[in-house]
């Protein structure tokens, strides 16, 4: 694993992890976006999905290649990304994390049928 | 369809971003608009788009600057350079370096003159807190400002306003100061004890406690004037007031204080003494010459306003002939900015209007020299057009090349500063103090102003006269270089009508320096109507005096006559109204002894002089202009009414100048000899023997008075000092229009070396093809005479009118207009011209086109 501190990532950064494990051989800029807004109805800046994007390459969570250039884009390449073992790590291990945490909140807080 | 998205931001994207990321940015955000303008439209997409770009403006994404030379290296490169083409092209660089330099010594005294008048009086720590009470009283249905307020108003303040921290009131008189045999008139202050604790003065024996109740401190000046060597500390000096004489001991000196001091004690004795002196008390009625408090800095002034309304009533009902109509404290910081707006005020200032505008015209001195030296640049620069094509070639960035010209500037500047300075030093500073009423030093108020000063100058001059010819020189293509296509700018128009600008305000200002330096000559040589030549005049009040010194005056060999009378002409001019039947008018009025015409050298028109024993008391002596006031044709034995009786014209004198600079130097004079108790007695001697017997009437003195100044006055040396004004002015004048002429020459230099090296090759041609040497002397300077017709057109017109105007305000005694001076100055102005272009011209005219042409 390159990064042992492992699961400390932000909220938003793994958020994007996860789309682009979602979309899978799909996920660049634009496109983790989009599904972002449609999924979550967040407004996110593109540019701030770049930061994002950068550093979790950075981190060696996901890596890119290059790719895709359509008519639309002026002829530009696409830079795409996918998820790197590292970053499928990273991405169990926060939901493990979370699972584990979940599971142990008692079942007290819920119990509002007595009243 | 494919939408483009707009062009600016795309483009500064494409500038600012990283070249590994700027595909991909750019790809999703064309991608992103075009989304965005189907489902949006074009205003929210356009609006988008500018947003994700700055967005995108992150340290992140900033690529870094292209130019990686090292810059130790390169800037001893530059630096070597620059020395060799200041070398080679001296000429040029010689006038680059005195235009700049003469702006910047111009620049530097403003600001010595501003800096010093913006801190006046900074010698005292607590002058922010300091206030001067002064009294608004309502004159001609206009609120002026006083400074006496009452005596009584600081003690009343100081008891119902218990933030108030002390009050002193100070007052003024003269007196006959005495010690030994050294006796002068002096002006004494008179001040409450406390005065030494407000004010800060430097004091060099004794200390702020030492002034008792018969003691005197005194400045260093008085020390030396009246004590030499001796150590004055303990010796008695005597003062007599009228007739009253005081004794003090000396018990403290004061220090040297700062030039910028404009209220300095120079002898101080306690308040007290002017009280038992004038019999004044310390009521609403009897004013002090300035009342100062100091408050606690916590406190406003405006907090008083209550207590001033109330004292305002108290001072009106007290003293209902001299009413006052409001009460203010200004304080001592803001007084010494009012110059002339107080009246009667002991706080010489300077108005802060005059100060701003000084400062305001060496800014202007700064521009006017950095555009022209913009010209000068530029056109110089066309030299090295194949080193700034090298450089691209061997791979100089167009950075690394405006780099190099920028800091050959800055090493101009360099120069231009160190010359500057001293400039400054030498001339400029000395030169402005001759009129200043002042003697500005060459200091600043503290050593960060003058670090911060020369540094922002340095900047300003540097970046200012560089910035704009180091970037066009470096947009230079290479290839157009070497193709030898780069001609230089377009039409010029900005730097054509700033050259006419500066040619118009060169022409006005040597047109009117040269009409009045002409007009000054002729005032200095214009005949008083009398020869004062050998004349003395002594005022003396007291006729026991006067009689034992003109005792003393006939024993001399020298003198041919001697003479009293009361008021004397020109020294002690008496304007009085004279009003008989219908005549209304001013005259000057003289009671003098019989011979007094004769001493002073009147000239007879008609009639008599006085004479001796007969019976004159009811006679007067008139000059022409009292005749021609009266409408007389034959003025002798007339009579009219005057100063208390029915008086008969007995003679007529000629006109004379009573004074320089008089509404009207030339006035109606009666002069009667009803034997008045005289206060001047007058000697006449040959012009020789003059100086031997002021010398040895003033060893008489002595013994005829001892307790009081001897004073006596070359009738010769009368208007002197309005000489040395007008020389000053003179001479001010001379130096502004100089240096007029020489920055708009430089300007004029700049710009057609800019315009003839655009030209040398169709020149070339032209000479190929047989044009004469005239011919293109002609064609070189088509423009430029337009542009001297036209400054000299509306330049010189302008100069004449606004210096006849002038003059008629300053001299009273004007030169009739005549060319002469009009046409000297053109001559000078044109020749200076004509210099300056035929430098440039010549080369043009000399150039081989052999060589010019080959070099295609």
């Amino acid at each position: 694993m390159g990064n042992t501190k492992g699961g400390n990532i932000g909220e938003f950064e793994e958020l994007v992890l996860l789309v682009v494990g979602t979309l899978n051989e799909n996920a660049y800029g634009v496109s983790v976006r989009n599904f972002i807004i449609e999924e979550t109805g967040r407004k996110v800046n593109i540019s701030a999905i770049h930061e994002v994007l950068k550093r979790l390459e950075r981190k060696e969570y996901i890596r890119s290649k290059v790719g895709g250039a359509t008519e639309e884009r002026g002829g530009r390449r696409k830079k795409f990304f996918h998820l790197t073992a590292d970053g499928k790590a990273v991405l169990d291990h926060s939901r493990e994390l979370r699972n584990g945490l979940y599971n142990r909140i008692p079942q007290v807080g819920f119990n509002f049928s007595g009243l | 369809m494919i939408w483009m998205p707009p062009n600016l931001p795309d483009k500064f994207l494409q500038w600012f971003c990283r070249g590994d990321l700027v595909e991909f940015i750019r790809g999703d955000l064309h991608e992103l608009y075009r989304q965005r303008r189907n489902h949006d439209g074009k205003l929210r997409a356009n609006l988008a788009f500018y947003w994700d770009v700055l967005r995108f403006f992150r340290l992140s994404n900033i690529r870094e600057p292209k130019n990686l030379t090292k810059p130790s290296f390169m800037l001893r490169n530059y630096l070597k350079v620059g020395f060799r083409s200041l070398k080679k092209n001296w000429a040029n660089s010689l006038i680059n370096i005195s235009g700049l330099s003469l702006s910047v010594g111009c620049a530097i005294t403003t600001f010595l003159f501003a800096d010093f008048f913006f801190n006046l009086n900074s010698i005292h720590q607590n002058r922010e807190n300091i206030y001067q009470v002064i009294s608004h009283i309502e004159e001609n249905n206009s609120d002026e400002m006083y400074g006496p307020s009452p005596m009584i108003i600081g003690e009343k303040l100081k008891e119902d306003f218990p933030k108030l921290e002390e009050s002193v009131r100070v007052q003024y008189k003269r007196g006959n100061v005495k010690f030994g045999k050294n006796v002068f008139r002096e002006l004494i202050l008179f001040a409450d004890p406390s005065y030494l604790q407000m004010f800060d003065f430097p004091i060099k024996a004794g200390d702020n406690n030492s002034l008792g109740t018969n003691s005197i401190m005194i400045s260093a000046d008085i020390a030396k004037k009246y004590f030499g060597d001796l150590d004055p500390l303990g010796k008695r000096i005597d003062i007599k007031f009228g007739s009253t004489v005081k004794s003090f001991e000396v018990s403290g000196i004061f220090g040297k204080v700062p030039p910028n001091t404009t209220f300095r004690p120079r002898i101080l004795v306690l308040l007290d003494h002017y009280f038992a002196l004038e019999k004044v008390k310390t009521n609403w009625i009897d004013e002090a010459k300035a009342t100062f408090v100091s408050l606690d800095p916590t406190v406003s002034p405006l907090e008083l306003t209550n207590l001033f309304e109330e004292y305002q009533h108290i001072q009106n009902e007290a003293n209902p002939s001299n009413p006052v109509s409001s009460f203010e404290l200004i304080s001592f910081t803001q007084m010494s900015s009012m110059g002339g707006v107080v009246q009667d005020s002991i706080v010489p200032g300077n108005e802060k209007g005059g100060t701003i505008g000084i400062a305001i015209t060496g800014i202007f001195l700064i521009l006017f020299a950095c555009l022209n030296y913009v010209n000068i640049a530029i056109a110089s620069a066309t030299t090295r057009l194949r080193e700034i094509g090298v450089r691209k070639v061997m791979g100089g960035s167009r950075l690394g090349i405006a780099q190099q010209f920028l800091t050959e500037n800055f090493l101009t500047c360099a120069f231009a500063m160190i010359v500057g300075v001293a400039a400054c030093y030498y001339l400029l500073l000395p030169g402005f103090n001759k009129f200043a009423p002042v003697d500005i030093p060459f200091s600043f108020s503290s050593i960060s102003t003058a670090i911060i000063y020369f540094f922002a100058l340095f900047l300003l001059l540097g970046l200012l006269s560089g910035s704009y010819p180091a970037f066009y020189i470096s947009r230079f293509q290479t290839l157009d270089i070497f193709k030898g296509e780069k001609s230089l700018g377009g039409r010029n128009y900005f730097s054509r009508i700033l050259l006419t600008g500066q040619f118009i305000l060169a022409f006005i200002t040597i047109l009117g320096c040269f009409i009045f330096a002409d007009n000054a000559q002729y005032v200095k040589q214009v005949s008083w109507g009398y020869d004062p030549a050998g004349i003395l005049a002594f005022p003396i009040s007291d006729q026991g005096q006067l009689e034992a010194l003109r005792n003393e005056a006939v024993k001399h060999p020298g003198v041919t006559l001697t003479s009293t009378s009361k008021h004397h002409l020109g020294v002690n001019n008496n304007l009085v109204p004279f009003d008989y039947l219908e005549y209304q008018f001013k005259v000057l009025s003289y009671d003098v002894e019989p011979g007094y015409l004769e001493t002073i050298n009147m000239n007879l028109s008609e009639g008599r002089f006085f004479e001796e024993n007969a019976g004159d008391q009811n006679s007067i002596v008139v000059n022409k202009l009292f005749v021609k006031n009266m409408g007389w044709s034959s003025p002798l034995g007339q009579s009219i009414d005057f100063d208390g009786g029915r008086k008969t014209v007995v003679g007529v004198v000629t006109d004379v100048y009573h004074a320089f600079f008089d509404d009207d130097p030339m006035r109606p004079m009666i002069f009667t000899s009803q034997g008045k108790e005289p206060n001047f007695l007058i000697v006449k001697t040959p012009v020789r023997n003059t100086v031997e017997v002021n010398e040895y009437l003033e060893s008489k003195w002595n013994t005829v008075a001892p307790f009081d100044p001897y004073v006596s006055v070359y009738q010769e040396d009368l208007f002197d000092r309005s000489y040395i004004n007008v020389d000053a002015n003179t001479w001010f004048m001379m130096s502004l229009s100089a240096l007029t002429i020489f920055l708009s020459c430089l300007g004029l230099y700049g710009l057609l070396a800019f315009t003839l090296q655009n030209k040398v090759r169709e020149f070339s041609i032209r000479k190929v093809l047989g044009a004469s040497r005239l011919n293109i002397i002609k064609l070189a300077n088509r423009e430029f005479i337009w542009i001297l017709a036209i400054s000299l057109g509306t330049g010189a017109p302008l100069g004449i009118w606004l210096m006849n105007t002038f003059i008629e305000s300053f001299f009273t005694i004007s030169k009739p207009f005549s060319l002469t001076p009009v046409i000297i100055c053109l001559i000078i102005t044109i020749s200076t011209i004509v210099l300056t272009v035929f430098a440039q011209i010549r080369k043009v005219t000399r150039v081989n086109p052999a060589i010019v042409l080959k070099g295609e």
